[in-house]
């Protein structure tokens, strides 16, 4: 009888590991296929400025730079940010808190992005047009700050994890060769769940990348690079919000659509290999600590 | 108390033991909790120390009020003195960074950092002072001669510590401590943890060792006790019950409590 479940368990847990390969693989054949009228018509013209569907111009340059600025906007707030409260409520705060506060900032990560963009438009877009004397609050930076906001609980839940792990000995050991408290953390606790804490920030620069919902609501949806380009108080467009902008709108099987398909490509070539990296690089991390 | 302490401090030359560290009268509580009971005991200069008993009577509490590890775990209230340097480590202003460079610890399992075998050896004593690329290599050399662990590693320095055996890493971690400079040697069955052959090795150490540091040694192991302390104390449900001279001790044990406890390591008291 055992034998017997075993095996259906085994054939189970074998069955639903293939599905799983097969339905990204399907997912990347599918996004190809239908990426590649575009991709052998408009060639490399797809890294240029002008987005025009309806003279066949398809250049993703102001999105792909709207993505990366935006993420970036938002690694640069929430790292330091995220890791700090992670040091905070791993290490000072007392631990009957520290799991009440570990599931309020978990629920955090469960609100809709929706319910961010709403939010973003009702406060944080007012506040930055008024702040910086704007005429639409609208940016890449307000994007950015709401996608901080957004990847916040992310980073804080894996750091915190990750230096909470860490044996007590260490803790122990350090105090008692006469560390101070901030040199424990800084000297023997953040080196040690160092790629712990890199693999957080990856994951949450996936979650970054791909988020739609509250960046569409909050980039301004313009396609262009701003000028000077660092200017990144102004709006622009990012390759998600301008998928879930003109998806709608494409006529399927037309160049249009097969050109929104290859940048979604991308987008998906962009966050796989930033998902393999990060296993790679977190199992290198379990061996060494 | 305090003049007492300090002249026999200084007398100590011609005493025939010098007192390292006076405990008087130290009281410990975790909350509601009496873990040690008002214990008095003087720690000799250049002697294995060695304080043993059944689980749980304190002797590790004991040890971890003298470079107050303790310090900062919720409900703990300690009472009394612990001179050290002629000074009340446990009353009044105490730089704990400096204590615990003075008063070294060495724990049950080795704990090694994944770091490098150097620069887990000038760890703590890095934190202290800046030191050149030199005087590390010195130091490092010298601590892990004083542990006889320099010829096995002497040319993988380089090397993760964690890549080395169990009884390896806790001399390692044996030489990390010495090499803040410590006058005092804290060891919490520091061999328990370890093979019979490890053990010996550690042991032959803590003999030489004591020609230069006090050393204190928490341990379980009858036998081991007898074969390296000098000193012997007994405690039992947080109390001293009895202490004295290695010879003194195993062989003409006063109290009833000892005598049962060395015949097989039971004991009862209230
Ligand atoms: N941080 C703490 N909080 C509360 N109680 C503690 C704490 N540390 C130790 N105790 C209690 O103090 C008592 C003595 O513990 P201690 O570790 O000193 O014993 P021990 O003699 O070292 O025992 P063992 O031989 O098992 O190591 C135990 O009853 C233990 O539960
Ligand atoms: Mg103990």
């Amino acid at each position: 009888m055992l034998v017997f479940q075993n095996k259906i368990g085994k054939g189970y847990v074998l069955a639903s590991t293939y599905l799983c390969i097969a339905v990204t693989l399907l997912i990347f054949l599918i996004l190809f296929w239908n990426s590649y009228p575009a991709l052998s018509t408009v060639g490399f013209d797809l890294f240029t400025m002008t987005w025009n569907p309806a003279k066949d111009q398809f250049g993703v340059l102001s999105m792909l730079f709207g993505t990366l600025a935006v993420t970036a906007i938002a690694l640069l707030i929430a790292v330091p940010l995220g890791i700090l409260t992670a040091i905070f409520t791993s290490e000072i705060l007392p631990n009957r808190y520290r799991l009440y506060v570990k599931s309020a900032i978990e629920l955090l990560a469960g609100i809709p992005s929706i319910i961010y963009g709403l939010i973003g438009i009702a406060l944080v877009s007012p506040w930055i047009a008024t702040l910086f004397e704007l005429s639409s609050g609208r940016t890449l930076v307000t994007a950015g700050i709401l996608l901080a906001v957004m990847i916040l609980p992310t980073i804080i839940t894996l750091t915190d994890d990750a230096l909470h792990n860490i044996p007590q000995q260490y803790r122990e050991t350090s105090k008692g060769l006469g560390l101070y408290p901030f040199e424990i953390i800084q000297k023997t606790l953040v080196p040690i769940a160092k790629r712990n804490i890199a693999g957080a920030v990856l994951l949450a620069l996936g979650r970054a990348l791909g988020e739609t919902m509250a960046v569409m609501l909050l980039v301004g949806s313009i396609d262009k690079i701003p000028e000077p380009f660092y200017n990144l108080l102004s709006p622009g467009q990012t390759i998600t919000s301008k998928l879930g902008r003109e998806v709608g709108e494409s006529a399927f099987g037309s160049l249009h659509f097969s050109a929104l398909n290859a940048i979604g490509f991308l987008l998906l070539l962009l966050v796989i290999t930033l998902t393999i990296g990060t296993q790679v690089y977190m199992r290198k991390g379990i061996r060494t600590v | 108390m305090e003049t007492n302490t300090a002249r026999k401090i200084n007398a100590g030359i011609e005493e025939e033991a010098e007192v390292s560290i006076k405990i008087s009268n130290l009281n410990v509580f975790f909350g509601v909790n009496h873990i040690l009971k008002d214990l008095s005991l003087d720690f000799q200069k250049n002697k294995v120390n060695c304080i043993i008993g059944p689980s749980g009577s304190g002797k590790s509490t004991l040890l971890r009020s003298i470079n107050r590890i303790n310090d900062g775990t919720e409900k703990l209230k300690v009472t009394g003195a612990v001179h050290f340097n002629e000074k009340d480590i446990l009353n009044g202003v105490t730089n704990l960074t400096q204590l615990r460079k003075d008063i070294g610890m060495v724990f049950q399992s080795p704990c090694v950092f994944p770091k490098s075998i150097l620069e887990n050896v000038i760890f703590g004593i890095q934190q202290h002072k800046k030191l050149t690329v030199s005087e590390k290599q010195d130091i490092t050399e010298e601590t892990l001669k004083a542990v006889s662990l320099w010829p096995e590693v002497m040319d993988r320095l380089k090397d993760s510590g964690q890549s080395l055996s169990i009884g390896q890493q806790q001399r390692l971690c044996i030489a990390r401590t010495l090499a803040t400079a410590p006058k005092v040697l804290l060891m919490d069955e520091p061999t328990s943890s370890l093979d019979p052959v490890t053990t010996r090795v550690i042991e032959n150490l803590m003999e030489r060792l004591k020609k230069r540091y006090t050393i204190v040694l928490v341990t379980h192991n009858i036998a081991q006790a007898k074969r390296i302390s000098d000193q012997v104390f007994f405690m039992c449900n947080g109390q001293l019950i009895e202490s004295g001279t290695n010879d003194m001790f195993f062989n003409t044990p006063k109290k009833e409590q000892t005598k049962s406890y060395l015949k097989d390591e039971t004991c009862v008291c209230r």
